[in-house]
Formats: C-alpha cells, sequence, structure tokens
C-alpha cells in the first residue's frame, strides 16, 4: 500500500515528533508508516485522514499486490 | 563472567557447565533490553504488533527446538544429563523471545 503521509505532513507544517504528539504514537511509528514498511490501523488512518482534513483514500491508496484476488 | 566461565571451559577441554548458557541467555536479555527499551516504553500500536509477531515467531522456534531435543534424545543423537539439556533449552527460549522482538523492531 502507497500513501502520502510524509508529502501531506510537510503540507500541514508537521515534523514527525510533532505529527506523533498529535496521533499518541511514538515517532518509530510515522517514520514505518511513510516509509510504508507498516500499514496503522483503520482507527489510526482515519485520524490521520481527520487531522490532514481528507479522506482516507487520499492518503492511503492501494495497489495491485494488495489485492488477494486478481481484478 | 559467561565470557571467563566459556574460556575457561575451552581451555579445560570441556563443554561448559549448564549456567553457562543462561548467563549467555541473561546477556541477549540485558542488550535487547537496551535496544527495545525507548521503543517499548511507548505503548502505540506498531509495538504491540511487535509483541504479537515476536511472540508468535518464538512460539513457533520453541516448537521446533522441542521436536529437535526430543529426537535427538530419542535416537541418542546428544548424550547429555536433563539438567544440562533444561538449560540449554531454558536459554534457548529466554534468548529467543528477545531477538525476534529485536528483529520485528528493526523489520517495522
Amino acid at each position: 500500500m502507497k500513501n502520502n503521509v510524509a508529502e501531506y505532513r510537510k503540507k500541514m507544517g508537521y515534523s514527525q515528533d510533532k505529527l506523533a504528539e498529535k496521533l499518541g504514537v511514538s515517532r518509530q511509528t510515522i517514520i514505518s508508516i511513510e516509509k510504508g514498511r507498516y500499514n496503522p490501523s483503520l482507527s489510526l488512518a482515519m485520524i490521520l485522514a481527520e487531522l490532514f482534513k481528507m479522506n482516507v483514500e487520499q492518503i492511503f491508496i492501494l495497489e495491485d499486490k494488495d489485492y488477494k484476488h486478481p481484478k | 563472567m559467561a565470557g571467563f566461565i566459556g574460556f575457561t571451559a575451552i581451555m579445560a577441554q570441556s563443554s561448559p557447565p549448564g549456567m553457562f548458557y543462561m548467563m549467555i541467555a541473561m546477556a541477549v536479555v540485558t542488550f535487547s533490553m537496551a535496544y527495545l527499551y525507548p521503543q517499548f516504553i511507548q505503548k502505540d500500536e506498531r509495538m504491540k504488533l511487535i509483541r504479537q509477531k515476536g511472540i508468535m515467531a518464538s512460539f513457533v522456534a520453541m516448537i521446533i527446538y522441542f521436536i529437535f531435543f526430543t529426537t535427538a534424545l530419542q535416537f541418542n543423537w546428544i548424550d547429555a544429563p536433563a539438567y544440562y539439556l533444561f538449560q540449554v533449552f531454558g536459554a534457548l527460549m529466554i534468548s529467543t523471545v528477545f531477538i525476534s522482538f529485536v528483529i520485528y523492531a528493526r523489520l517495522y
């Protein structure tokens, strides 16, 4: 799954530390999400979308390999 | 301490005493906790995932150790007293849990 967290975070003017503090998670969690190593839970993704004033789909984008069955 | 015991065992050309393995395991725990503590102190969902995956991986590893030790004893591949095997098995279990936490903390 691709994501635009880093891009939107920079647009909002947040540092990784600040975003981590706002979401109540660690900075490592933000780094992992931005690098695509870790997918956040649905609730964290929705809170993130709310913070960025966007929809979840605008921040997290599904890729072909994410589908269990080929479309 | 563990290094000293290991060294003396090598010098005496014998296998190290059982407590040597437990000391190595304690050293692994200490170093792992030093690495993990700043991350584990934050109880966020990434740490929950690391714990969950680490425990699952160690469970699988323990089953493998158990099968190996049982088979090895059954077919007399290893000739060691039960006390010695318990120490090795215990040390392996302790090390595996913490090493798997460190590996998953590096991955995620």
